[in-house]
């Protein structure tokens, strides 16, 4: 006898993943799930990306490794709350880890989850968190080709990072052909170039992340039938204006001038 | 290396749906799988091989992967066509207005099970679960199950600090 099942094998993570992302909708939470090869920068990003968002904004953390809790405690250093989780062999967060350890770290105000997953350019790709946005990082230190050989994780994200890129002076790596490869997976996609060491970049890394803050808040707001607004204009600037690369940029002003 | 939980779901839904339809065994399963997934399919098929047998229903069953191939549209110029390497790009005119019609999917689609005789002129008992010496595996406990030493004083420190609960388990 034949039996028509047409069920999704990723079932349960799907359901726990819509339940999740519902709760964010309602609670105006901006979430962003990080992926990456292992040692493509993602906790120096998120160190750097803490500094600059504080004071800023409500900010958490959950960070996915096989084992160790090393990422926790170099994240948990900018005051904001950090949850490690311990895979224990699994190659991937999953929508119940982060619904299990999400009250760790969760505040009635926050504005943004940031989840940094286990370094893996394969299986976390299909496995949805509940996130608004993946992002993928690529360092300047793998080949411009990393995404012709993992196409399915540059298609998906929303935004690429390209790290490291004060090596680049070292290194044969060429952005060009890089930014040709990501833009035949996914043309159109932004690609942000960021150096976690020295600060450069991280001023339009942090602006991409306040927009997509802004607009979750105003398309509630809208639907709420409320006022519209313009929650990110003045903090962006505000952000803009402390950041490294600003920051630099004023000091070099600063010196011209004299 | 996710491939071995995929199985082990592919394995929990077979064995569902067989006693949903008072079936003894399960002779066929069909899985689709989108070519935009990503499924080590010969892995899977060899796991699923591994983790069919504690199941009195999976036992001997044959697993099938069909592979569901990923069908782009040009919203530019309409052309329609199956990716070859993952370019989305239109192959007609450069256009990267491509729209992903199909290859995200990953089902069970349909199975073919034996009904047997004997069992089907039993009186089924209602909330009467099958007696075969076997349970169903839970699902495996994955993640965080072991605790980080310090990190939920730290939790709670902060919460404290600024007056808030931190939620239960």
């Amino acid at each position: 006898m034949k039996v028509d099942v047409h069920e999704s094998v990723l079932r349960v993570n799907e359901t726990i993943a819509a339940r999740l992302r519902e709760a964010w909708e309602r609670r105006q939470i901006t979430v962003v799930n990080l992926i990456s090869a292992p040692g493509s920068g993602k906790t120096a990003l998120l160190e750097r990306t803490l500094e600059g968002l504080r004071g800023m904004l409500s900010v958490a953390v959950l960070v996915g490794d096989i084992q160790t809790d090393n990422d926790a405690r170099r994240l948990a250093r900018f005051g904001f709350p950090v949850r490690q989780i311990v895979t224990t062999g699994e190659c991937h967060l999953e929508a119940h880890m982060v619904e299990k350890h999400l009250h760790f770290v969760d505040e009635p105000d926050l504005d943004l989850l940031l989840i940094e997953n286990v370094g893996n350019l394969v299986c976390p790709t299909d496995y949805d968190l509940g996130e608004d946005a993946k992002v993928v990082l690529l360092s300047t230190t793998e080949g411009e080709d990393k995404p012709l050989k993992y196409p399915a994780i540059f298609h998906r994200a929303k935004v690429a990072l390209l790290t490291k890129t004060d090596l680049l002076q070292y290194l044969d790596f060429d952005v060009a052909e890089a930014r040709r490869n990501l833009g035949e997976i996914h043309p159109g996609m932004p690609i942000l170039e960021v150096s976690a060491r020295t600060g450069d970049g991280l001023d339009r890394w942090l602006e991409w992340l306040m927009v997509q803050v802004g607009r979750k808040k105003r398309a509630e707001r809208r639907t709420d039938g409320g006022e519209s607004d313009a929650l990110p204009t003045a903090k962006v600037e505000a952000i803009v204006a402390c950041t490294p690369a600003t920051k630099k940029a004023k000091k070099a002003k600063k010196v011209e001038q004299q | 290396m996710h491939e071995l939980g995929l199985a082990e779901e592919i394995i929990r839904v077979a064995d569902r749906e067989a006693e949903r339809a008072g079936a003894s065994r399960v002779l066929l399963v069909d899985i689709t799988v989108g070519q935009l997934m990503q499924v080590e399919v010969d892995s899977l098929l060899f796991l699923l091989g591994i983790v069919r047998e504690p199941s009195p229903y999976t036992v001997g069953t044959t697993f099938e992967a069909i592979t569901e191939p990923a069908r782009l549209h040009c919203r530019s110029c309409g052309e329609t066509w199956n990716m070859g390497g993952w370019v989305f790009l239109c192959d007609s005119c450069g256009s990267a207005d491509v729209q992903t019609l199909s290859g995200g999917r990953l089902e069970v689609t349909d199975m073919e099970v034996e009904i047997d005789d004997d069992r089907e002129t039993e009186v089924p008992v209602e909330g009467d679960a099958p007696r075969r010496g076997w349970e169903p595996r839970p699902r495996a406990a994955i993640g965080g199950e072991v605790p980080i030493e310090g990190q939920e004083r730290t939790a709670r420190e902060k919460a404290e600090s600024r007056g808030l609960g931190v939620g239960g388990p």
